[in-house]
């Protein structure tokens, strides 16, 4: 996948932990924990809305496209 | 009003679980009471195959080589149907325990099918001594024909449900 999530960044930038986060957000660490580590296979928009309510960003700073040879497959 | 309300509602879940419990229970005893009928029928099929000598079926007398051909096709058809209803046993206990759409599932419907088609084999050799074994090649082979349906359905599943389960 070509999607790459940046959600660690965007922690590290406001400080906040996995668990506050994940509380903060409304899903469960487990669910977070799959999103962090690029394994997630689709996003929520109710998911992405609390993400950039709670981090107070855009969903650009925490989705990143990165173009390679895997393009135009329907999985990861 | 609404306690009342709450409470049907309540008594209706109870009763949809009780309901899966007790079909699982049903499938479960077929399973075992066939498992029962199969082992009766491996104990007398040496007696079974010698008492139909001489009997007569569709205007034909069962000689000594029908009769034999008939034991051979019970005996050797006998270890695929075990291992179909150990298969079943296991996708039973799978699904009381809620891991229904695992890929653990998918091999045992496989298995079975295989099992099924390789039993219609068996029996479509059989069928050169003894015509009427060909109903069951027939039934044998529509069975695992819809086995292997249900197992293409049980693939897709696991899919969407990865894919699910994997939707943040």
């Amino acid at each position: 996948m070509a999607i790459i999530v940046n959600l660690d960044v965007m922690m590290a930038k406001r400080k906040i932990g996995a668990g506050e986060l994940a509380e903060k957000i409304g899903i469960t660490p487990a669910n977070l924990s799959i999103l962090k580590n690029q394994k997630a296979k689709a996003i929520r928009f109710s998911t992405l809305n609390m993400i950039c309510k709670v981090l107070e960003c855009q969903p650009g700073d925490i989705l990143e496209f990165v173009p390679r040879d895997d393009d135009g497959e329907p999985d990861g | 009003m609404f306690r009342r309300l709450f409470h049907s509602d309540l008594e209706q879940e109870m009763k949809k679980i009780v309901t899966a419990t007790r079909s699982i229970l049903i499938s479960r005893g077929l399973v075992y009471f066939f498992t029962l009928l199969l082992i009766t029928l491996d104990v007398t099929g040496w007696w079974l195959g010698m008492r139909l000598e001489g009997t007569a079926l569709l205007r034909h007398t069962i000689s000594f080589e029908d009769s034999l051909c008939f034991i051979i096709c019970l005996y050797s058809c006998s270890i695929p149907a075990y291992y179909v209803l150990y298969a079943l046993h296991r996708l039973l206990i799978n699904v009381a325990a809620g891991k229904v759409f695992i890929s653990e599932n998918v091999s045992l419907l496989r298995r079975s099918s295989w099992c099924l088609l390789a039993a219609a084999a068996i029996c479509l050799i059989g069928v050169i001594w003894l015509r009427v074994l060909l109903i069951i090649v027939a039934a044998a082979c529509f069975v695992g024909l819809i086995v292997r349906i249900v197992m293409n359905v049980f693939e897709q599943a696991i899919a969407m449900k990865e894919e699910l389960d994997l939707t943040v």
